[in-house]
């Protein structure tokens, strides 16, 4: 199954990443300044885990505020973490996220992160998208409309007497039927 | 422009269990309903609706001087919130929290909540949802 759009393409880029031994506290206050619900844990490139605000919100009730000062990101985040390619079908990213329910999948090639896909990334681009779909679909309905005209069907657009909706309609006994009525007869 | 449906209804999606909470109970305790299960509650006072909990109200709340057994009156909580019906398609929904950022809708019929769709929803039914586009195209 495809959809059609690469991982690589709608990405975040410029995502914020810290140190894995940076403090919880210094963590909650980047997601809170930056206005994000995860950070990535990174050294030298490579990922090392993915810290949330879920996370953080928990070691709160265990610990006090001062006490996050002392404990390092690393310490809390999950061990194992799912990854994309770049090259990976948007679907596939998809399923992953329905799958681990991660809001959020990091983009790497040979362990190195090179980008963060967010859902907000993929909400971004679902309108265009489903634009692109509703161009597809018109020059669909164009091509149907050549076809009936090469086959001889008598047609012409306007309303059908029969559901009332507007669009290609037929002269059937005396009457104007839509395609979706003249099937259902 | 054509409006493309997806078929798949709010009401099919939506998160039907969410907690409802007094706003007089303590952060933790609502932390602890929350769990790993939802993405946010609905706040009440005296029975009424008054607003919705998220985590990052949660993070913010904890990050400005609340603690464990702070309750959940004494942090800022989101009281502006988008509404969408039951039978609506959740292609509208996905551009309702794509317009306004949230990270969630309220369901609301007749006057009543009956749901919320947070972007764990939207996970969900992601792949079906593309796909459906797909087939009915």
């Amino acid at each position: 199954m495809k959809i059609g759009v690469k991982v690589g393409d709608i990405m975040t880029r410029e995502f914020i990443s810290v140190k894995p031994e940076t403090s919880l506290l210094d963590c909650a206050r980047k997601m809170i300044k930056k206005r994000i619900g995860s950070l990535i844990l990174e050294e030298k490139g490579e990922l090392r885990g993915i810290l949330t605000e879920r996370d953080i919100i928990w070691a709160m009730t265990k610990q006090s505020k001062t006490d996050l000062n002392k404990i390092e990101a690393r310490a809390i985040v999950p061990k194992k973490f799912i990854t994309i390619k770049p090259s990976a079908d948007l679907y596939e990213a998809l399923q992953k996220m329905k799958k681990s329910k991660y809001r959020w999948l990091p983009v790497t090639i040979n362990k190195k992160v090179i980008g963060f896909l967010t859902l907000n990334d993929i909400l971004r681009i679902e309108p265009s998208l489903f634009d692109i779909a509703s161009e597809l679909l018109q020059i669909r309905e164009e091509e149907d409309k050549r076809k009936r005209m090469k086959s001889g069907d008598k047609f012409k657009e306007g309303l059908c007497e029969e559901c009332g909706n507007y669009g290609i309609i037929y002269s059937i006994d005396n009457r104007l039927i839509c395609d979706s009525c003249r099937d259902s007869m | 422009m054509y409006d493309i449906k997806t078929g798949i209804r709010v009401k099919d999606v939506m998160d039907k269990k969410f907690p409802i909470l007094d706003i007089s109970i303590p952060l933790i305790r609502c932390i602890k309903k929350i769990n790993h299960q939802h993405e946010a509650c609905i706040i009440v006072r005296d029975g009424k609706f008054y607003g919705v909990l998220g985590y990052d109200d949660l993070l913010r709340g904890f990050m400005y001087g609340r603690d464990k057994d702070s309750r959940i009156e004494d942090i800022k909580i989101t009281n502006n919130y988008e509404t969408v019906t039951p039978d609506l398609d959740v292609h509208k929904t996905l551009e309702l929290i794509n317009k306004t950022g949230k990270d969630f809708v309220l369901v609301k019929d007749k006057d009543h909540f009956v749901g919320l769709v947070t972007k764990r929803e939207i996970i969900d039914v992601g792949p079906e949802l593309f796909l459906n586009v797909k087939e009915n195209l």
